[in-house]
């Protein structure tokens, strides 16, 4: 695995720890840093707020985007990510529990590389994260460095 | 004599007495004798002098006679001289009469026809032989003989017969209407009536003229009473002249004025709200600058005081040299139409109001919906995945600290999470059947339900299943909505087929009528028609879960599919025999 780290944006706490369960089924052991809410990822995508002073040279190779977040949700983090020169470019995957057709909709027409149902089924749930660590972190090749 | 007879009366009393009294007596008598002779003496010296008196007379009268004899040559001369005067003047009369344009008949004191002319001749066909001679009454219609007999009388009373209308019968049975004058002719005591001149004028064709005219009057007047429509006539002074019942209707009355007076008809432009003074009437305008207008709206004050709603237009009539002779004015009363519009722009207004707040009503209850199904569809999933999730962690994690019984409660746990999430998943299905959006097309079934079929190959291939899929079936509707019903009618057919050796499912159509029927038929377990009612609603099932898996939503769903096409949908089925649902989706044109 490379060194690339991935973002969690959850703010539900049994899905951040079954989400980082499947990752460590699935072997990926890149480092997972997680944000709770859509100001938390934005101020540490920019650098701002609590993550001051990050260092912005190097972006997460995936963000884990879950749609319903406190204060600014994924959507609107998506957009904002997007907006912005320095994000523009950063895989985003979207994992949402809606079925709501218009979420994936509205994701993907945001720029979102990929969207992903949360199953109920455990395993089900492991799967797709182990295809998304696989594609996203080895197969994919990430866009140069600015 | 009265004397004498006093003496003989006296005579035998006196007779005794002596003879000298009647001496005395005698002597007496001779003296008043001698007086007699002589008185007589003087009366024939008178007679003869009154004798010679006559004769000198007789000489006069003689002479007399004599003049007069030789007056009476001279008269008689006089008398043939103005015979022949008359003679002549009589031809000419006659001349006058036979040649005269009027008609003229004679009649004596007896109504006897003594005499007529030329022109009556021309105009009966009457001749000499039928009518000389004979009583009027020959000359009337037999109708009215007794009436114009009765006219014909008063000339011999004296009165003059003076422009009297009398009809008069042809030979040939035509009537022709006869103004006659006449006068009576008396004899030299001028009292007895001795003849009875009349001339007449035939005035038939100018009394024909007159009821024509009378009658395309009256014709026109009831013309113009039966019109809907209010009709006002002004004549070339500008004044009223004829108006229709229609008019007075509407107007609840008539007033005849000219148009310097015609400000006593109120109104009002309905558009501008102006008073409309007696010149700018349509009818003023078309008199007075021959404007021709046209259903000019109009609210008026009626002569009741009640007010109406009328279109106002307006002619005016040329004469032959091009002048405005006068105008027509027409009245319509669109008061009841103007009303009935009136209230249909406000129901119409109203129905508006109600469709916006029932439209806002419906779109806040689908906001609120749509809300409802996001929280459903996120926030009941989540726990279930916690469930599930850790509970496969405390499978994995402390398998070995856990008996059989603790893991097979685990599985059972999961298994309910997972159950649970289908039925959430089936449940906003449902919802999102009835809410989403319709777009009918042309959708080829046949084609939809071999590729439903082959997905089911794919996803059991362990399975042998014959599907037997019409070709050609299509129908008009929403192409996802029908996928949808056929996923759910196909995929229960393979799924009650699972314990058949020989599973056979079915797709296809048949015309019934109007309508095009499609059915899916499988030969598996079927189900008690007495529980057929309860087929189509949500959550039951005819079918325990460990024989066939399911959440009891896939018919429900259906059922929503085919109500969105206005279509029906039922099924036919008998234990272990199979089941067959049919569908239709409203009329279609064509499978």
């Amino acid at each position: 695995m490379t060194v690339g780290k991935i973002l969690l944006v959850e703010d539900t706490p049994d899905d951040e720890v079954l989400t980082l369960r499947a990752l460590k089924r699935s072997n990926i052991t890149n480092v997972v840093d997680v944000v709770r809410d859509g100001v938390e990822a934005l101020e540490y995508l920019f650098g701002t707020g609590a993550y001051a002073g990050r260092d912005l040279s190097d972006p997460p190779a995936v963000v884990l985007l879950d749609l319903k977040l406190p204060r600014l949700d994924g959507l609107e983090v998506l957009k904002r990510l997007r907006a912005d020169e320095r994000t523009r470019l950063i895989p985003v995957v979207v994992l949402t529990s809606s079925t709501q057709q218009d979420d994936i909709i509205n994701s993907y027409k945001l720029g979102a590389n990929s969207c992903v149902r949360k199953p109920v089924d455990f395993n089900h749930f492991a799967a797709a994260v182990r295809q998304l660590g696989l594609y996203w972190l080895l197969i994919n090749q990430r866009p140069p460095k600015f | 004599m009265t004397t004498e007879n006093d003496l003989e009366t006296e005579g035998p009393e006196t007779g005794r007495m002596d003879h000298t009294a009647e001496l005395v007596i005698a002597n007496k008598e001779l003296a008043l004798q001698n007086d007699q002779k002589e008185e007589r003496a003087d009366e024939l010296a008178a007679a003869n002098k009154k004798l010679l008196f006559q004769n000198a007379e007789k000489d006069k009268r003689i002479a007399e006679l004599v003049i007069a004899n030789i007056e009476l040559a001279f008269q008689n001369e006089e008398k043939e001289k103005r015979a022949a005067k008359l003679i002549n003047g009589n031809a000419y009369l006659d001349n006058l009469i036979g040649c005269a344009n009027s008609l003229i008949i004679v009649w004596d004191p007896q109504y006897r026809i003594t005499r007529f002319n030329q022109a009556f001749e021309s105009l009966t066909g009457r001749r000499a032989a039928g009518v000389l001679g004979h009583t009027l009454d020959i000359l009337f219609p037999p109708d009215q003989v007794k009436k114009s007999m009765g006219l014909l009388m008063k000339p011999r009373s004296g009165e003059r017969l003076e422009m009297t209308e009398i009809d008069i019968l042809s030979a040939d049975g035509t009537v022709h209407t006869v103004l006659w004058n006449s006068a009576s002719i008396f004899a030299p005591d001028g009292k007895t009536p001795e003849a009875t001149i009349a001339q007449g004028q035939d005035i038939t064709d100018r009394k024909r003229a007159e009821r024509a005219l009378e009658e395309s009057k009256a014709l026109l007047q009831s013309a113009i009473n039966i019109m809907p429509v209010g009709v006002w006539v002004f004549n070339a002074e500008g004044k009223i002249v004829i108006s229709s019942a229609a008019a007075q209707r509407i107007w609840a009355g008539v007033r005849y004025v000219g148009v310097d007076q015609l400000g006593e008809y109120k109104g009002w432009r309905t558009d501008s709200g102006k008073p409309i003074g007696a010149h700018e009437w349509a009818g003023a305008r078309a008199l007075e600058k021959g404007e021709t207008s046209i259903e000019e709206e109009v609210e008026i004050e009626c002569f009741d005081g009640t007010h109406k709603i009328i279109l106002d237009s307006a002619v005016p009539l040329r004469k032959s040299d091009g002048g405005i002779g006068g105008a027509i004015t027409i009245n319509q009363d669109i008061t009841d139409r103007k009303r009935a519009e009136e209230n249909i722009r406000r129901l119409n207004s109203e129905l508006e109001q109600r469709v916006a707040a029932r439209t806002m009503q419906l779109e806040n209850i689908n906001t609120e919906l749509e809300a409802f199904c996001y929280s459903v569809s996120h926030d009941l999933r989540a726990p279930l995945r916690s469930i599930d999730g850790f509970s496969l962690a405390l499978l994995e994690d402390y398998k070995s600290r856990l008996d059989t019984e603790g893991q097979e409660h685990l599985q059972r746990i999961r298994g309910g999470a997972q159950r649970m999430g289908v039925l959430i998943d089936d449940l906003l299905k449902l919802s999102r059947v009835a809410r989403a959006e319709f777009t009918r097309d042309r959708v080829d079934l046949s084609a939809l339900a071999l590729e439903i079929a082959q997905e089911l190959h794919e996803a059991q291939p362990e399975r042998v299943v014959d599907c037997i899929i019409e070709k050609g079936v299509s129908a008009d509707g929403d192409a996802r909505l029908l996928r949808i019903a056929l996923d759910n009618l196909i995929g229960n057919a393979w799924k009650f087929t699972a314990k058949q050796p020989l599973a056979r499912v079915e797709f296809g159509a048949a015309r019934t009528g109007a309508e095009m029927v499609y059915f899916v038929r499988d030969n598996g377990a079927g189900f008690d028609m007495k529980y057929a009612g309860k087929l189509f609603s949500a959550f039951q099932r005819l079918h325990k879960t460990e024989d066939f898996p399911g959440t009891g939503i896939g018919l429900a769903t259906v059922q929503r599919v085919v109500a969105r096409h206005g279509g029906r949908v039922w099924a036919e089925a008998a234990p272990e025999k199979g089941a067959t649902v049919f569908f239709t989706l409203g009329i279609t044109k064509e499978a």
